[in-house]
């Protein structure tokens, strides 16, 4: 309450000016709105020079005042919002609409408010932020300074511990790889999400690989925002949504700060994390370096990872401003390789491969233009380049209980180049009396991948290179080129249609261009596996489509505490590259194959009740059609090949739901209880398939329940998290196999449930963090790994502690 | 404010689930198809293997005592019956079949006759590693190389073990019969305490019995009879080069034809629910596709094919390297007519089965 009369008795003097009063003879009337979405603001307190509360705005965010004065200053002062103060000169009495800025257009001042205001964890993003639309759609914003998890662990089962419905991989105790899936699609490298980092693609390749082998560090995270399903509009392929994860940004105040985060924890894990941002007149930058090293909870399994972020911003003026980034991320790590469920039973940790190694190296670049000639309009240019590479090596037969026989390896080597360019405009304007805001888009994206397979060295080491002239009749051989350009063309609409509701319609044009050229080495074997004859084969295939995909959304603002909201959108999922080549003749692809296609639709309600109730619960619906896969056909020579095609529809449809329930009220900022459960309830079903035997089965990877519920304690200083996590069985194919076999990629996951604690201390210089994962040291898995880094059985860490030390300067 | 009713109805109307789909499974009692392939078919197959076997043992014992021409006649005489008999096994390579790699271990040929002789000199060797080496210097190839390919003269061949340096292969001989026992029995075991669990699996899933049991069929029609048989000597993948060694009992010479003939009766008999003892009939996949499509017409067109595939096989010379020399042509022709099995069974068979196939097949043709 003291910051507030301070700042108001600030903008007073600053504003004051001696004015004559006369008798109450004017009437003034009007009406509070916010500047991004048009919604009505409610409470926003008036008060006149002499700081006297004059009159508050009403739930319909009007108010009416007198005056006696033709000419006054009026200070507007509302939580949350930037204070304004106005001077009007009045002739007659009139209706005036104004607007106020709410404080989040700022990151780092969102964040702050939220901690004053907001105490609950999840956030989800405003109707417009920037260029970008969410009005209608299913968001979720996790704020990582919120959630006290295991950030030096990347710990994605209590980083995401709100967001409702993800199904997560657990098999690496440092966060290497993120895995995650939402709504049924698989986690693999969270390859059914669009990734981006601040903006821009960070996966492989979008379209054609789409798998994302660097995610960035927790540790140097603002925030990580998450759109369902509808996010294909502005974002493109993938029927999971989008995940942007958003750095920390320099706080534009004058001077350096420095943060230097060190951890250690089981396994020999070493942990250090510094960045360091500073600022000077128009230039501010942010910049982290982070180093880890481990045995990992397995034999086989040590890791290094190096990762570099580097931020400039440069303010050029009010108007426009302009930053530059870059990243660098190298890691190495051994894979302790698949179980079978008996080596499982027998010991999870066990490890009979111990020569398997993996490599990134991965650089991004981005050059971002920000241009704001107004108030109400906005122009944002993101020029973005990749250029990284993937190494898998090692023994990888699918008999994973045999021993490895020593012989030369497989090498996968993968390198991935791409650039493009997305340019984005917004603008609000009044259309037929209704407020509205466009926003506009195009994106070009422009790759050349190289995919390359063949003989490794027979020695243990990591030894990335390809041994031909030791193992020329070595099996899998093949090298491909993937060059593959994309243009679309996008945009979206929000109409309010009146001030508690917008209608948000919106199209996405796509021009795909994906090639695959190369060649594989056919070789035939004898009974006893002496090769007979090979020959090398050329291949190569285009596949050139262009379609609009349309979406629709909808929000009704019952109050500012409560939305109703929902959304249909058209999805699709790019034919990958695996999809386009072929290195065995035993396959041969279908010439009519398309894309992935279907549509995602969502409604739900989301809103507080007394501070002391959040919630967000809704219904969705996708609809996954022309999924791809094999079948066994005749050729036209009399054999039977597997083609792969687009061979059935599958449907999910689930209910996902946050609630927090803040105990113990903010009457003292000093204590905070506060209770979560978030719970998804999913199912699905195979509706038509060209597969033998799958019509009416569930689809893989899709746990009926997933469950996550904790409580978050907070004294002074201190804050404490316990969580549990539940996930209940799932398949892992489409025959819904509940027995496994040798190889321990087929079958069913069994449910797991998960226990862990944290630990914080924190002040403004120090913290002190620490915690125990998977407390009740369950034996478990979630992931049954069709190749690398199985395949087989993946399984999950037993208990194990960490402990972060950070200081601030 | 209507106008957001109307969407909200449209997005609801979006979001019902479609109309049941007419789903792959079906009330068939898989369990009694699978008690009569396993009871009837499976472990009796292996177990007058395993009595082939011991037979063999025995005419090894005789022979070790004494190395005579009439003791290794008879020795060479139960080899040939332990062939003909494991015709009927090497197709079951499921559960302890499949994870010691029974049929590798059993039956790799062209066996590798340098590695033998290192084996057979060094007397070190390891014949339980799970590798391509060790699979090509043992089992039932390797012993027609120890009995008939030292030497194209049977009274030398014996010299080998008569002579100096007879115990080294009386050893090796010795070693890869005892082996050959070791590993059948254990399949034998499998079955004998696993047989009941095998049976009582009556889902329509990718590790489900029946799906296991068919597409193992199907990949041993494919590789083990069409591919390695017939296909691979008459070189079917190399522009018809004919490969004489390729050819299965190579150094026994006219065994291979009878050799050919015996896997497809096992096929038929498998496919047919035709009892390995006594011949008489069970349920099986011609009653399967019968409760399927009401009628037998996909049963006698696999039936037919593989009546067509016998006179094929039956054309051919009895040694099939003679064939190859000759005249290629007559085992094109018999490949030509497994392949349309091959077909039959992979598309129509297993379409009309609902049944998912679980391998892929390298040779792409």
């Amino acid at each position: 309450m003291n910051t507030r009369k301070l700042l108001l008795t600030v903008f007073m003097a600053f504003y004051c000016l001696s004015i004559k009063v006369y008798s109450q003879d004017i009437f003034l009337s009007g009406k509070f709105i916010d500047k991004a979405d048009y919604s009505a603001i409610p409470n926003v307190k008036i008060y006149d020079q002499t700081e006297k509360l004059i009159s508050v705005s009403d739930s319909k965010g009007r108010f009416s005042m007198g005056s006696s004065s033709r000419i006054i200053k009026l200070a507007f002062l509302r939580n949350g919002y930037k204070p304004l103060t106005k001077r009007f000169v009045l002739k007659d009495s009139i209706f005036l609409e104004i607007e106020m800025e709410a404080t989040s257009i700022n990151l780092k001042e969102v964040v702050v408010s939220s901690k004053e205001t907001d105490p609950f964890t999840l956030k989800t993003l405003k109707d417009i932020e920037g260029t970008s639309i969410y009005a209608g759609k299913k968001t979720e914003v996790v704020v990582l300074d919120n959630t006290n998890a295991s950030l030096a662990l990347n710990n994605a089962r209590q980083i995401y511990n709100r967001v409702s419905g993800l199904n997560i991989y657990q098999n690496d105790d440092a966060g290497l790889q993120l895995n995650i899936g939402g709504r049924g699609l698989d986690p693999n490298r969270t390859s059914n999400f669009n990734t981006r980092q601040n903006g821009y693609d960070i996966s492989a390749d979008v379209l054609g690989y789409p798998e994302s082998y660097y995610t960035p560090p927790a540790e140097g995270l603002e925030r990580i925002e998450i759109v369902r399903g509808s996010a294909s509009l502005q974002y493109g392929t993938q029927f999971g949504g989008l995940i942007n994860f958003v750095t920390k940004k320099p706080s534009k105040l004058k001077g350096s700060r420095y943060k230097q985060r060190l951890t250690t924890g089981s396994n020999g894990l070493v942990s250090s994390f510094t960045s360091i941002d500073a600022a000077q007149k128009k230039i501010s930058f942010y910049s982290f370096f982070n180093y880890k090293r481990g045995n990992g909870f397995r034999i086989n399994s040590d890791f290094e990872s190096k990762n570099i972020f580097f931020h400039v911003n440069y303010d050029i003026n009010n108007k426009l401003s302009s930053s530059i980034e870059f990243t660098g991320l190298s890691y190495l790590a051994q894979q302790a390789g698949g179980l079978n469920d008996q080596m499982f039973i027998e010991d999870p940790l066990q490890s009979n491969r111990p020569r398997n190694w993996f490599k990134v190296n991965w650089l991004l670049y981005n050059y971002k233009l920000n241009y704001r000639p107004s108030k109400n309009l906005t122009h944002s240019l993101n020029l973005f380049a990749l250029d990284a590479e993937r190494s898998a090596l090692g023994y990888r037969s699918n008999r994973v209980g045999q021993a490895d026989p020593m012989f030369e390896r497989d090498l996968i080597h993968g390198d991935f180049n791409n650039f493009g360019f997305e340019y984005k405009i917004l603008s609000k304007k009044k259309m037929f009396k209704l407020r509205n805001a466009s926003l506009l888009g195009i994106k070009f994206y422009e790759s050349n991948n190289k995919n390359e397979q063949g003989p490794g060295s027979d020695g243990i080491d990591a030894n990335f290179n390809f041994q031909y002239e030791d193992f020329p009749n070595y099996t899998n051989q093949s090298s491909y080129n993937y060059p593959n350009m994309n243009f679309s063309f996008f945009g979206e609409n929000v109409f309010y249609i009146d001030e508690k509701t917008s209608i948000t319609p919106g199209f996405r044009f796509e021009y795909i261009d994906t090639r695959s050229n190369g060649s594989y080495t056919k070789m035939l074997f004898d009974g006893a596996n002496n090769l007979i004859f090979d020959t090398l084969i050329y291949n190569q295939d285009r596949n050139t489509r262009n379609f609009t995909i349309f979406g629709l959304g909808i929000s009704h603002k019952k109050s500012k505490k409560i939305e109703l909201y929902g959304n249909i959108s058209q999805n699709y999922r790019s034919v990958t590259f695996a999809d386009m080549s072929i290195v065995n003749p035993a396959f041969i692809i279908s010439p009519d194959l398309e894309d992935e296609k279907g549509y995602t639709s969502n409604f739900g309600i989301k809103g507080t009740y007394k501070q002391s109730i959040s919630y967000n619960i809704n219904y969705f619906y996708l609809s996954y059609q022309q999924r791809i896969g094999f079948i066994q056909k005749l050729q036209p020579d009399g054999n039977v090949k597997s083609e792969r095609r687009n061979i059935g529809d599958a449907q999910i449809s689930g209910i996902e739901s946050l609630f927090e329930f803040n105990l113990f009220d903010i009457l003292t900022q000093q204590t905070k209880f506060i209770f979560f459960i978030n719970a998804a309830f999913i199912r699905s079903q195979y509706t038509s398939s060209d597969q033998n035997g799958i019509v009416g089965n569930d689809v893989e990877f899709i746990p009926k329940t997933n469950l996550k519920t904790g409580l978050n304690f907070k004294f002074k200083s201190l804050y404490s998290n316990i969580q549990l996590s539940y996930v209940s069985e799932q398949f892992t194919d489409a025959t819904n196999a509940i027995a496994s076999n040798l190889s321990g990629v087929n079958g069913v996951i069994p449910s797991y449930k998960v226990l862990d604690l944290n630990l914080v201390y924190k002040t403004k210089k120090y913290s002190i963090e620490s915690g125990i994962n998977n407390l009740l040291n369950n034996s478990y898995f979630t992931r049954r790994a069709s190749g690398y880094p199985g395949p087989g059985i993946i399984p999950s860490p037993r208990r194990n502690y960490y402990l972060t030390l950070e200081i601030n300067f | 404010m209507k106008i957001p009713y109307l969407f909200i109805f449209t997005i609801l109307l979006f979001s019902c689930n479609g109309p049941n789909p007419i789903v792959d499974q079906d009330n068939y009692d898989r369990t009694v198809l699978l008690e009569n392939i396993t009871k009837n078919i499976i472990t009796p197959s292996i177990e007058s293997f395993q009595i082939a076997l011991l037979d063999l043992n025995n005419a090894a014992d005789s022979f070790n005592s004494i190395q005579n021409q009439i003791n290794f006649s008879k020795l060479k005489k139960s080899w040939e019956q332990a062939y003909i008999k494991w015709q009927h096994v090497e197709m079951y390579e499921i559960g302890k079949a499949e994870e010691m790699d029974f049929a590798k271990s059993m039956n790799t040929y062209p066996t590798n006759t340098t590695i033998i002789n290192n084996n057979i000199n060094s007397a070190q060797y390891n014949l339980s590693d799970a590798t391509w080496p060790s699979w090509s210097a043992q089992g039932l190839p390797a012993l027609d190389y120890m009995l008939y390919g030292l030497d194209n003269d049977s009274n030398i061949v014996l010299g080998y073990y008569s002579g100096n340096e007879g115990s080294k292969y009386l050893s090796y001989l010795n070693a890869l019969i005892a082996k050959m026992i070791l590993n059948t029995n254990e399949v034998q075991n499998y079955w004998a305490s696993n047989s009941d669990a095998f049976i009582n699996s009556p889902g329509n899933t990718a590790n489900s019995s029946l799906n296991l049991l068919t597409n193992d069929f199907i990949y041993y029609f494919e590789k083990g009879l069409r591919a390695n048989k017939i296909g691979i000597p008459c070189g079917r993948w190399d522009n018809y080069q004919p490969y004489e060694k390729g050819v299965e009992a190579y150094y026994r010479k006219n065994l291979s034809k009878r050799l050919s003939l015996e896997s497809l009766n096992a096929c038929k008999k498998f496919f047919s629910g035709v009892h390995h003892v006594n011949n008489q009939s069970g349920e099986s996949y011609i009653d399967y596709l019968l409760y399927k499509s009401g009628n037998n017409n996909l049963s006698e067109n696999i039936i037919n094919q593989m009546n067509e595939s016998e006179l094929a096989l039956e054309n051919l010379n009895d040694d099939f390297i003679q064939q190859l020399s000759s005249d290629n042509l007559p085992m094109m022709e018999a490949y030509d007519e497994l392949q349309r099995v091959v077909v039959l069974l992979k598309t129509d068979l297993l379409i009309n089965l609902s049944i998912t196939v679980d391998y892929v097949d390298a040779d792409g043709d």
